[in-house]
């Protein structure tokens, strides 16, 4: 808790605090001597009550006028949640629907659907942190793991726009995992691969980068989920073995390879079948279920200005004073005072 | 103020002693004043006041001796405590008391052709206080005078103890005034050094102190003597406290004084010579 006076010359007046203790506050009522005067514990508390309150007084008043405040500052809080790295695809099939066709009137483009719903996903996390990867032939390092959840969906609605051609998958994994390997803070990392998989992909995962992308997963502990956008098609089944006689090999079903070669990383893996907008929201929801690992954020704690509290008390203090000095009596008698009456 | 012009009446309690003629009686019988009793002519051989018809009646023949008593006047003396305390101003000023009190007292012994001083005293005999016993009428101009140009200031009465060494001499008759708020070993000192007198207490006192207190209320008492102050929540219990203390304080002194020879008079919040004619003549 750091406090900070926005008028620091009127802490001076500070020096007039032990005032009250030197002076009394109540007009002095002579009396010939104290040994007449019974002792009381009770009138004792009240005394000690009247010099404090006006002590009090002058504190707060003085407090009051340098107009404290409080730093902003960020509070450290523990919560369950995750390091969700976004992994967006950004091939030019993510310009078509659901459906494979062409987005037309108000159809949703693949990519706006996953920018909406992942806006809504980090909206509905309240505590998970996001980083935003995407991808085409190549990866983009869009924004690292961070609580600032304008910055996210900024950088989530950024993605909407028109596709490049291609899709690397593993290079987007790759820089993901290295997000996640460059936040130390990242203790329970997940990584939500957004895309509609691989169109007449060409050998996709070379060998290395597969070996590569396998020891990382394993040594970032990063949970892999797949929201994988694509309507059924018939009934065709991409992660289903091809019939007999078709040839089962990453060109004629890429979707099947990397879907296997996922479940050979050894986390925690899981695709969703994003066949309609309803699916998607469900597999979101879902992902929101699965991830409570504990994680720490940072709240962000505005500055506040804390001047009414103190002239609260200056308020509250004075009221107790004026009520003492209401209360206050003298031994002499106004009026008819013998000495005063007439010429002696 | 009224209470200037009036007079008070008293009478030692023993005779007097003396050789200046007064109104009182004296002790030693002499030649003049009122018929005293007849003693042998051994004890007093004065023969210009044989007493004839007694001797010849006398069937053992002794010779008589007639005794009168002769009427003497005294010294009255005000021995008056000048501590911050009798600054005090309740219903009336302490101060104001005392010095119509001392005028009364002047007036009273010049009347009856007696003399009166006053020995102002603080923490010492305040020799600018200092009034030796006369019968000049003057000094009663010089007692308003003193008094009214007069501010309490020195915070002890220890003083009054000391004021005996200027009353040597003959028995005299003491007002020894004060508020008597000092330690009861203090009063008791300066009564023991003034006990050779005729001594009588008189209690400043003021109902403000006692009777009149508030019922409810903060009241900031500040000792005029040490200055040290307290702040008193004043409540109905508090108050009863307060009045049986000043009660047993009361008591405490009139056992004290009564040792001494004479109850204290109190004279509270006006000066009344009828009362302290009463008082002092044992009414």
């Amino acid at each position: 808790m750091n406090y900070m006076v926005a008028h620091p010359g009127f802490l001076w007046l500070l020096l007039l605090a032990p005032l009250p203790w030197l002076v009394s506050v109540l007009q002095p009522a002579p009396f010939p001597s104290l040994d007449g005067v019974p002792r009381d514990i009770l009138s004792s508390l009240i005394s000690f009550g009247v010099k404090a309150a006006a002590c009090l007084a002058i504190v707060s008043g003085a407090l009051a006028l340098a107009q404290p405040y409080r730093l902003a500052q960020s509070v450290k809080l523990l919560a369950t949640g995750a390091h969700v790295v976004l992994v967006m695809d950004r091939s030019l099939s993510m310009d078509f629907s659901l459906n494979d066709d062409t987005a037309q009137g108000n159809q949703e483009s693949k990519t706006q659907m996953s920018a909406r719903l992942m806006t809504d996903f980090v909206d509905k996390s309240p505590h998970d942190q996001f980083g935003v990867v995407a991808f085409s032939s190549a990866p983009v390092f869009v924004l690292p793991i961070s609580a600032h959840r304008e910055a996210v969906k900024a950088a989530i609605m950024a993605q909407s726009r028109p596709g490049i051609e291609g899709t690397n998958v593993g290079l987007g994994l790759q820089l993901a995992l290295a997000m996640i390997g460059h936040d130390p803070d990242a203790t329970s990392p997940v990584i939500l691969l957004v895309s509609d998989g691989e169109y007449g992909g060409a050998g996709f995962f070379q060998l290395d980068l597969q070996d590569s992308l396998r020891q990382t997963f394993q040594k970032e502990h990063a949970h892999l989920y797949w929201l994988f956008l694509r309507s059924h098609k018939g009934n065709e089944d991409v992660f289903a073995p091809p019939p007999e006689g078709v040839e089962d090999s990453p060109h004629t079903k890429p979707e099947r390879h990397m879907d296997l070669f996922f479940k050979t990383l050894g986390v925690t893996y899981r695709v969703f079948w994003a066949d309609s907008p309803h699916a998607i929201e469900d597999a979101v929801a879902e992902i929101d279920r699965l991830e409570t690992r504990p994680v720490n954020y940072y709240e962000e704690i505005p500055r506040k200005d804390v001047t009414p509290v103190f002239y609260g008390l200056a308020a509250f203090t004075c009221f107790l004073l004026v009520v003492a000095k209401l209360a206050e009596r003298h031994f002499r008698r106004s009026a008819g005072f013998a000495g005063e009456a007439g010429p002696a | 103020m009224t209470g200037a012009a009036a007079t008070i009446s008293y009478r030692p309690r023993e005779r007097a002693e003396g050789i200046v003629i007064g109104a009182h009686r004296g002790r030693s019988g002499g030649g003049q004043g009122g018929f005293l009793d007849q003693v042998s002519y051994l004890r007093q051989p004065d023969p210009r006041r044989i007493d004839l018809r007694l001797t010849l009646r006398d069937p053992f023949e002794n010779v008589y001796v007639r005794r009168f008593e002769q009427r003497l006047a005294i010294a009255l003396y005000a021995v008056v405590d000048l501590s911050r305390s009798m600054s005090f101003e309740g219903t009336a000023r302490k101060m104001a008391l005392v010095q119509d009190l001392c005028l009364s007292l002047a007036r009273s012994a010049h009347e009856l052709g007696d003399a009166f001083g006053i020995i102002g005293c603080d923490s010492e005999v305040r020799e600018d206080f200092l009034l030796t016993a006369t019968r000049n009428r003057g000094s009663e101009s010089e007692i308003a005078r003193r008094f009214e140009t007069f501010v309490p200031r020195r915070r002890s009465a220890a003083g009054l103890a000391q004021a005996a060494a200027h009353l040597a001499g003959k028995r005299k008759l003491v007002f020894l005034i004060s508020d008597f708020r000092m330690p009861a070993a203090e009063i008791e000192k300066s009564l023991e050094s003034l006990s050779r007198h005729d001594i009588v207490p008189i209690l400043v006192s003021d109902s403000a102190e006692e009777a009149d207190l508030p019922r409810f209320g903060l009241i900031d008492v500040r000792d005029l003597e040490s200055g040290a102050s307290k702040l008193v929540f004043m409540r109905p219990a508090l108050r009863c406290r307060w009045l049986a203390e000043a009660e047993a304080r009361r008591q405490m002194l009139d056992h004290l004084f009564l040792s001494y020879g004479r109850p204290a008079f109190e004279l509270k919040d006006r000066f009344d010579a009828d009362a302290l004619s009463r008082h002092l003549l044992d009414i």
